[in-house]
Order: structure tokens, then C-alpha cells, then sequence
């Protein structure tokens, strides 16, 4: 890696031991269901089992965790509709409870917004789109002091999210694919740092949303596409461009990006329920969709999917697999 | 057996089966607390390696054979999640085991049991039949019967409560799912020896009320009628020993209807993304029912197992198809 890259696997290691009494260390999942369906053996790192149902909490605590107690009573701000600001909230609980601000777009999901409330942090919302909030947050920033906390382009995030490469690399030493869903690219980023350290033929694939395919732009133009335009997609965690940072920590060691669509990601959900009864939010279960597919041959590779969160509202869960079921019969 | 004979056992059994199992967590959950005016946590063995609590006691009695004992191979009866588990122990340890089912046994259960090397026979009507051909058949083979109630077992189950105590010294009230009341004793004797003042409440589904008639009655009730049921995991009764123990530790026992469960299995999706089986939401079923008080105290929720069949799981996507299925079974 170029030495001027505001980043080092070091970060990981701090992180770790700092976010370790907050977080819980997830279990890696042997499937036998999947290793049949897919015939390879396939396992499951269990961030959906996270605290605050879904992995973007290492990131956060991390990074409030990182900050000066000077730093820390102004505020914390950032832009999310979901699990990085339920994140955000609940790090900011562990060290003397600064004040969260959380920047939203004015048509954000309903429950999404209940869910960010009910933690106590404040919402704004302002303007339609997500690059509008986030000039809106940089001006609260600018007014009052206040620490943006950015979801994936920050090295400490990063760092953070790396953990859990780590946590991998010690349950199964002999990892050969490790697949990994891609929203602005901090996971993504910080498990390949992680990995590659010590494992540089371990193969990282990440899975997106082709309805936002930030990364695999992003790697075939040799350039970081940090706005995109996006389409719809049931994986809503997953929508963005690829982050600068994390562009730079992946582009060459990245083994390659692949897309799906929402057809292919109902009958992972599925799958994940039936056979392993375990319910994940879509965007967490993209790497299997892509897998299922055929868009990822493991070729008998021990591969890790990594399922990152939960956090689904069980009304859309239950509409997308009873649309599933409906496919199915027809 | 005595308090400290089971306590005794309890500690050595969390030794024993560390490298097995994993610790789960006890989730606070907050909606649920505003709900219902009291702490509600959730002891989530539904996280547990093989879907459920099972492996604790498993693990725990497999431990305590030795080799000559192993290599005769091992025999339970189960209708789910007892076979799973021992049927995956047997695989990662080289043991033979023999799992006996009754004939209407969830086939994807089945499946899980079988894909997991274990042999299994399906030949009974019901879960005590199935109970009595695995007794003759390990006693004809010279092989180890695996009983729910065996003292190892119970043990294992325990280490439950033991976690418990750790992360919630202040509990005031364990609420317990029970079918043969294994787990249920298990951690009483946990608990109850190091804190008397903590209540353990067990709950039943209506559709084999076994504890709770035995409980009424002062004598244990081996022969109930029992019907189908979403919590299907539960349906059985307690043998001598634990009905002894249940008699010994717990404050109640108390019934939930099957509307109640079903209620509780959604409400357990809504509020934390909770998949669950039936038996598992027994708990909060009488927590919503009002049938157990937890006004200000600590109350931490077993929440037992994830195996889901495909009946309870079309009852919870759409509510008024599971309850038809329940019924006409």
C-alpha cells in the first residue's frame, strides 16, 4: 500500500482493543445448507447478531471512543437514515452521552426515523437527497463545533469495521473467500486491510446493489465515484457511491465487485430463513444472493459470507418473502 | 439431590462444555420494557450452536461418558431440537447416535437430524412411544440411552443460569419455558442456591399443561392429554426428578393459549428482529397475557430456540393461516 494513505492496519489493532468491552464478538456460523446448495464450505460471520443489530457499531464506537473528552461535548453529527446513526446514538451513550444530531433527507422511511428517534438522538431533515443533508450537516458542523461522524470515509470508521476481518482470520485460519456487501465501502476496506496483512491470498469479494454500483464503477474507471445516481433497491442500506478512502485501500487488492439485483437477493432471504432460520435485512444478505446466482463461483474455496445486520422492519420482511413464496408456486 | 450437589455439578459442567457452546448474549430490550412497565431481558439461546439450549446438557452428559461408553453409541428419543443437537455432537465428536422420532415429526427437523450422519427411525404415533422404542432398542444394542432428565443434563441446562447471574446479578424474576422442565431445573439449581430471592417462573403451553396439573395436584402427572401445538417443542411433561426439582424451585407455573404464542413469536420479529420458534415466545405470551406481574423488576425471558418448522412459520407471515393449521393439525 502507498505509505501516504491516511491509514495503517494498526488502526485495526487499536480499535479492537478499544471497542472490545463494548461490542460483542459475533460467532462464525458453519452451514452445512449452504455448503450443500453452494459446494464449497460456507460460513457465516454473524454481525447480524451485533449489538444494535448490525455491524456499523464497531465503526462508531471506535471513532467517539478515539475522540478527546474536549472533542467529544460539542456533538457528534452525521447523515444516515439507519444503522450508522442507531450506531452513532448508542456510542455516544458509552462516553457521557454528547449530543447525536442526525441529518435526513424530508421523504426518509417512517420507520427508520422512529427507530433513530426512539434513541434519543435529534433529527433534521432538509432537502430530497443525501448529498443535500450532508451540506446541511456541514454547516451545523461549521456553527457549532460539533465532530462529523462520516459512515464509511473516515480511517477510524474504517479501522473499526476491520475488527471484523480479524475476528475471521482467528475462528478460520484456513480462509480462502471472504464476501463482502458494499455500501460507501468502510467494511469492505477495513476487512481487506485486515486480511490481506496476513493472509494475502485470501480473496475479498464485494457484492452490490445494481441498482447502485458505486464500487464496480469505481474499479473500472480506476477512480473513486463517491456520487452516483442510484435506482430503488429492497438492499436500501446499500445505497451510495464508494468512498474515497476506502476506494483507495481496495483498489488493487479487491479481487473484483460483482452486482445483483432484488430478484436474485428474495431467494437468499428465503434460503436464510428456511434453512438457518435466521432473518437478515436484503442488503445483508446480497454476497449470498450473488453466490446463489452463479455470479460467484466459490469452487469448493472456504468462503465466509459476512451477514451484517438485522435491522429489517418485519412488515417488509414479511411482504418480501411471501413475494418470494408467490414466485416460487408460480 | 441436593442444592450444592447440583450447583457442584452446574459449575463443572460450564468447564466442560466452554469449547462447545457459544456464551449467548442477555439483550435489554427497550420497547418491550416501556410495554410492559417493567426490565425485559432476553437470554438469547435461540443463538445458541444447533438453534437451541440442547447442547448444553448434550454436551454435558457426552462429557461424562468415557470411551468405551461412546464407542457403544448413543440413543434418544426427540421431536426436534434434542436430535439436532446430539446428532451434530455425535458428528463432531465420532460418535453413533440413533435418534427416534414419532411419525408426524417435523420433516425438516428430519432432515437437519440426518444431514447431521445420525440415524434415525420413525416408527412411533407419538413422542412417548418413540421415548419407549428408543429405551428397548439401546437396551437390546448395548448402547447409552440419552435421558432429558439425567442429572448431567439438567446440569448442563443450568449453565444457563449461571450467565444469567453474570450479566444480571440483580434478576428478580427468570422466566422458563417448560416441556419435560429440564432447563427449568437446571437453572433453578443455579440460581436459586446463590440468590433465594430471584423467582422462576415456568410456562406451558395449554396444550400440555403436565407441570402445571402437577404442580396443582401435588403429584407429578406423567400420563396428560396433549394436544398440537405451535410450541411444539413443549409438548411433554415432567418425569419424577423434575418434577421434584420444579416442586423445589419454582414460584408458578403458568398456561399460554395458542393465540397468545402466536402473538408473542410476531411481537418477538417486530421489536427485535427475532425469529423464533413457538416454544421459545412462551415467555412473553404470558407476559403480554398479563399472567405473570413484572411491574419495576428485572425480568430476564428464556428465549429457547430458533428451529422454526414451516407450519409456525406460515402462521407468522400471515396470522390467520397459522392458527387454522394449528388447530386441525
Amino acid at each position: 500500500m502507498s505509505t501516504d494513505l491516511p491509514f495503517s492496519t494498526a488502526q485495526i489493532w487499536r480499535a479492537r482493543q478499544r471497542i472490545a468491552p463494548y461490542i460483542r464478538r459475533t460467532p462464525l456460523h458453519y452451514s452445512a445448507p449452504f455448503s450443500q446448495r453452494l459446494g464449497a464450505p460456507v460460513y457465516f460471520k454473524m454481525e447480524c447478531w451485533q449489538v444494535c443489530g448490525c455491524f456499523k457499531v464497531r465503526g462508531a464506537v471506535n471513532m467517539v471512543a478515539a475522540l478527546s473528552a474536549q472533542q467529544r461535548p460539542s456533538g457528534l453529527v452525521t447523515t444516515s437514515s439507519g444503522n450508522h446513526g442507531i450506531a452513532l446514538a448508542y456510542a455516544s451513550s458509552l462516553f457521557g452521552h454528547p449530543p447525536v444530531t442526525v441529518f435526513l433527507p424530508q421523504d426518509s422511511d417512517p420507520t427508520k426515523i422512529a427507530k433513530l428517534q426512539a434513541t434519543g438522538a435529534r433529527t433534521e431533515f432538509c432537502g430530497r437527497t443525501y448529498a443535500e443533508a450532508f451540506e446541511q450537516a456541514q454547516v451545523f458542523v461549521r456553527e457549532t463545533g460539533a465532530t462529523y461522524v462520516h459512515s464509511h470515509n473516515h480511517p477510524w470508521i474504517i479501522a473499526g469495521q476491520g475488527t471484523i476481518g480479524l475476528e475471521v482470520l482467528e475462528d478460520l485460519a484456513g480462509v480462502e473467500t471472504i464476501v463482502v456487501p458494499i455500501g460507501g465501502g468502510g467494511l469492505v476496506a477495513g476487512i481487506t486491510a485486515a486480511v490481506k496483512d496476513f493472509a494475502p491470498d485470501v480473496q475479498i469479494v464485494g457484492v452490490e446493489p445494481a441498482a447502485a454500483p458505486g464500487a464496480w464503477m469505481s474499479l473500472r474507471d480506476g477512480v473513486a465515484h463517491e456520487q452516483i445516481q442510484t435506482q430503488p433497491s429492497i438492499a436500501d442500506g446499500l445505497l451510495g457511491g464508494f468512498g474515497s478512502l476506502p476506494f483507495q485501500i481496495t483498489r488493487d487488492r479487491l479481487t473484483r465487485v460483482e452486482l445483483v439485483e432484488d430478484c436474485e437477493i428474495l431467494p437468499a432471504l428465503d434460503f436464510l430463513q428456511s434453512d438457518e432460520q435466521l432473518i437478515v435485512e436484503p442488503a445483508a444478505a446480497v454476497g449470498l444472493a450473488a453466490a446463489l446466482a452463479g455470479k460467484i463461483s466459490l469452487h469448493g474455496r472456504r468462503t465466509v459470507f459476512i451477514l451484517t445486520s438485522r435491522n429489517v422492519d418485519a412488515v417488509k420482511y414479511r411482504r418480501l418473502i411471501e413475494q418470494q413464496q408467490r414466485e416460487e408456486h408460480q | 439431590m441436593s442444592e450444592r450437589f447440583l450447583l457442584r455439578e452446574i459449575w463443572r459442567a460450564r468447564e466442560r462444555i466452554r469449547p462447545y457452546i457459544w456464551r449467548t448474549p442477555l439483550l435489554h430490550s427497550p420497547g418491550l420494557s416501556h410495554q410492559l412497565s417493567g426490565q425485559i431481558f432476553l437470554k438469547l439461546e435461540c443463538w445458541q450452536v444447533c438453534g437451541s439450549f440442547k447442547i448444553r446438557g448434550l454436551m454435558n452428559r457426552i462429557a461424562s461418558l468415557d470411551v468405551v461408553e461412546r464407542e457403544k453409541g448413543l440413543v434418544a428419543a426427540s421431536c426436534g431440537n434434542q436430535g439436532i443437537s446430539l446428532a451434530y455432537l455425535g458428528r463432531l465428536l465420532g460418535i453413533p447416535v440413533t435418534i427416534f422420532l414419532p411419525k408426524e415429526a417435523d420433516p425438516s427437523k428430519i432432515a437437519k437430524i440426518q444431514g447431521h450422519g445420525a440415524h434415525t427411525v420413525l416408527a412411533a404415533e407419538s413422542i412417548l412411544e418413540a421415548g419407549k422404542q428408543a429405551r428397548d432398542y439401546a437396551k437390546q444394542n448395548d448402547r447409552i440411552l440419552i435421558q432429558h432428565d439425567h442429572t448431567d443434563v439438567i446440569a448442563g441446562h443450568g449453565t444457563t443460569g449461571l450467565e444469567i447471574l453474570e450479566d444480571l446479578p440483580e434478576v428478580d424474576i427468570i422466566v422458563v419455558p417448560v416441556g419435560a422442565g429440564g432447563l427449568c431445573s437446571g437453572i433453578g439449581g443455579a440460581v436459586k442456591t446463590v440468590s433465594p430471592s430471584c423467582a422462576i417462573v415456568g410456562v406451558e403451553p395449554s396444550s400440555a399443561p403436565g407441570a402445571f396439573l402437577s404442580l396443582q395436584e401435588g403429584v407429578c402427572c406423567e400420563r396428560i392429554t396433549i394436544k398440537p401445538s405451535l410450541a411444539d417443542g413443549l409438548l411433554g411433561g415432567p418425569s419424577s426428578t423434575t418434577f421434584s426439582l420444579l416442586q423445589r424451585w419454582a414460584e408458578q407455573v403458568v398456561v399460554v393459549e395458542e393465540e397468545e404464542i402466536l402473538l408473542a413469536m410476531q411481537t418477538l420479529l417486530e421489536r427485535e428482529q427475532l425469529l423464533v420458534e413457538g416454544s421459545s415466545a412462551v415467555g412473553l405470551a404470558a407476559l403480554l397475557a398479563g399472567k405473570i406481574k413484572v411491574t419495576d423488576k428485572n425480568v430476564v425471558l428464556v428465549i429457547t430456540g430458533r428451529n422454526i418448522g414451516p407450519q409456525q412459520w406460515r402462521g407468522l407471515i400471515n396470522p390467520s393461516n397459522g392458527e387454522k393449521e394449528a388447530h386441525v393439525h
